[in-house]
């Protein structure tokens, strides 16, 4: 019922979003591939998690108003074939500033239509923790990881050598991303933590 | 608090409810957005499985608030952009436990992690992580005995309390848009009292008169007094009206000495040029925080407190607005701390040092300016008489002005105890308009919802809502009653919360109104008891 007071002061629409990514600073070069890399690794996760494909991307690439930036298959492959650890050369591509802050609000948007997963993944990780034993054994939480590993070597390039434990911290600190990102504000918080990102993976 | 509108927000994520109370100040008229004032708020962690002392709710003012909203928007950014292998530390490390909460000194392994602790001095609220992916969140000023110093948040409390914050930033940010209806309007009491202040004005012309007409009367004498009252009569209204201003309307009074720096604060973009510049040069470390970090934060966030925020267009006015020195215009230019990336706005360092940070006192040591001060006691009927008749004048010419300047001190006074008394006792029951239960109230909102509801398109069932609606016809809550009712609210054409609605209750009390909206473009409004 409270929910419902304030309802209306939060039909924040896709414009006002896009709005609020503008305000806010533009990366600097050097930032930038580590950007792609990021954006592409959210997406990731979020697919091995739900399960979701590019179908679902580009239809909330429509409910976003963004088909001029992401209109077909192709073109959202291309976007996320500009991460640099991505396999094969073809069909790399800069990504503008418009394409990532697309990105972003596509992102945010898949990750709050799956906000109850997300949040059900968090907690159990929770509980695990709490008590000492392995993310793995809930199985949520390790088909999720097993699923990030195997289509993240599956894109990756081989060459970057990585171990199962750090791509497992990798999921998991992902996955509790995409859970601030769900939130109404995420959007903003996910376009922030893309510009202050200095690791590389 | 009649002269208030109390607006109250209330955001309930899964495991935390936080609910603001405040007071929208009438200078929101002319600033063009909603002002906030005497804000307070409430915070309480709602989960079950916290053990019960944990569940005490916080309570701070708005200083407190936004110190808390620093921290945690802050916090979380930073845990954002930690790096995975700092995630799995504070994932896998199982001897943090042994640590004792709120201790200062923690064990080397949590000193990577502490490296982002952001911390606000001025409220003292900050948070660190902990063990098993949960987060200490040291209270500072907003600790209360039942609380402890510390309180500790599992990742989804934390991510509830930061959206909770983060929505009431955002709403403070979205109201605008929202709040076009509300054309100037004057209060519906406004009538009310200007009668009753040209009543209480005249009352020393009558006076006179009736005592003229019984001198007159024996002296035969009558030129002299139509030409007084005539003259009386032109000049009371205009001179008297005005009172009822200063002295009804003391939050705006109270704040009015803040309005030319509030309104220059609200220059468009020029404040948010200022991040995007401070951007264009890259970080010169990016894995380091700056050591100055902490101080920068509570220089910013005492500043924001007593600033207008660019960018956010709710202006919550500090506590204490009579603060004329223009010490509140300065720091209109910072951004918002928690729009910034955490480390850029060490950036701004340079800006806010000279400013020395407002600190208001608390609320209940404000005293209710414009109300208050300076008063004249009520004149009793026989000192007015007495004064009344000390005045009569050689001609009639003077008299009106000199009569008039009297009465308007000896009725200030007398006019607010009026009013006063008439909230407590109700003198008259109001006229019934539509139905035989019809208060004013729901009469108005039946006009008001009449005018507003448009049946969207495939609404098959009635909406129903209940309204509970201040002494001063402000919404204070909407209820919908039935699973429609909550999917349509935002196209019932329902006034928005904190809104002026209907017109005041005379018996000082909330009214609740049950409101019916049919597809077919009916209304009914009715009293609910």
């Amino acid at each position: 019922m409270l929910k419902v007071m304030h309802s209306a002061a939060n039909s924040a629409t896709p414009n006002s979003q896009w709005e609020d990514l503008i305000k806010l600073p533009a990366p600097n070069t050097v930032q930038w591939d580590n950007i792609k890399t990021q954006l592409d690794l959210v997406l990731l996760a979020l697919e091995t998690l739900t399960g979701i494909g590019s179908e679902a991307m580009l239809s909330a690439a429509t409910d976003l108003n963004l088909e001029s930036r992401v209109p077909d298959r192709v073109a959202l492959w291309r976007l996320r074939q500009s991460n640099p650890l991505r396999k094969g050369q073809g069909g790399r591509k800069k990504l503008d500033i418009e394409e990532a802050r697309s990105l972003v609000l596509i992102i945010c948007y898949l990750a709050k239509q799956h906000q109850e997963l997300i949040r059900r993944a968090v907690g159990l990780l929770e509980q695990m923790a709490e008590n000492n034993r392995e993310p793995h054994q809930a199985a949520l939480l390790g088909d999720y990881i097993d699923a990030f590993c195997n289509t993240y070597q599956e894109r990756m390039e081989e060459d970057e050598q990585i171990s199962t434990d750090l791509l497992t911290n990798l999921a998991l600190k992902l996955l509790v991303e995409l859970l601030f990102y769900s939130a109404p504000g995420g959007h903003r918080r996910l376009w922030l933590a893309l510009l202050d990102r200095s690791t590389k993976f | 608090m009649p002269l208030s509108n109390s607006v109250i927000r209330c955001y309930t994520p899964p495991t935390c409810t936080l609910e603001i109370f405040a007071q929208s100040s009438p200078l929101s008229r002319w600033m063009g957005k909603t002002v906030l004032k005497h804000l307070s708020f409430e915070l309480r962690f709602d989960d079950p499985r916290l053990p019960e002392e944990n569940r005490v709710p916080i309570r701070g003012d708005r200083d407190q608030l936004e110190a808390l909203c620093d921290a945690v928007t802050s916090y979380v950014q930073q845990f954002l952009q930690q790096s995975p292998e700092n995630f799995c530390v504070s994932f896998s490390d199982t001897q943090e436990s042994s640590t004792v909460l709120g201790e200062p000194e923690l064990k080397s392994s949590t000193k990577t992690l502490n490296s982002f602790t952001t911390q606000i001095p001025g409220a003292n609220i900050r948070l660190e992580p902990s063990s098993h992916l949960t987060h200490n969140l040291f209270l500072g000023s907003l600790a209360n005995h039942s609380s402890g110093p510390v309180i500790k948040l599992s990742l989804l409390q934390l991510f509830d309390l930061a959206s909770a914050l983060d929505e009431y930033s955002t709403d403070v940010m979205a109201l605008p848009t929202l709040n076009s209806p509300s054309t100037l309007r004057f209060p519906a009491w406004a009538p009310v009292a200007a009668v009753l202040v040209l009543g209480v004005g005249l009352l020393p012309v009558t006076w006179q008169y009736a005592n003229n007409l019984r001198e007159k009367q024996q002296q035969t004498a009558k030129t002299a007094d139509p030409a007084a009252l005539k003259t009386a009569l032109e000049t009371s209204p205009s001179l008297n009206f005005p009172t009822p201003q200063p002295g009804l309307t003391a939050p705006s009074d109270n704040l009015l000495g803040s309005t030319p720096p509030l309104s220059t604060s609200t220059l468009p973009q020029a404040p948010l040029t200022a991040p995007s510049s401070s951007f264009s040069t890259p970080p010169p470390n990016a894995l380091t925080i700056p050591q100055g970090k902490t101080s920068t934060l509570s220089t910013n966030g005492a500043i924001a407190s007593s600033s207008k925020i660019p960018g956010q267009e709710i202006a919550i006015l500090p506590n204490l607005a009579q603060n004329p020195t223009g010490s509140s215009t300065q720091p209109t230019t910072l951004p918002k701390l928690r729009d910034l990336p955490p480390r850029l706005s060490s950036n701004t360092s340079s800006l806010p040092t000279n400013i020395s940070p407002v600190v208001p006192p608390s609320l209940g040591t404000i005293p209710n300016s414009g109300n208050t001060p300076t008063q004249p006691s009520p004149l009793t009927s026989q000192q007015l008489e007495e004064r009344i008749n000390s005045l009569q004048p050689p001609s009639p010419g003077e008299k009106p002005a000199s009569q008039l300047s009297s009465s308007r001190t000896a009725d200030n006074n007398p006019f607010i105890d009026q009013l006063g008394n008439e909230r407590q006792s109700p003198k008259s029951t109001q006229v019934a308009t539509g139905t035989l239960f019809d208060t004013p109230q729901v009469a108005e909102a039946r006009e008001y919802l009449t005018k507003r509801w448009q049946p969207p398109t495939g609404l098959g069932q009635t909406l129903e809502y209940s309204l509970i609606v201040s002494v001063d016809g402000t919404i204070e809550r909407i209820i919908p009653l039935n699973k429609s009712a909550r999917d349509f609210v935002d196209s019932a054409g329902m006034p928005e919360v904190g809104k002026p609605f209907v017109s005041a209750n005379k018996r000082g009390q909330n009214v609740k109104i049950r409101v019916v909206l049919t597809p077919d473009g009916k209304v009914q409004t009715f009293p609910d008891e």
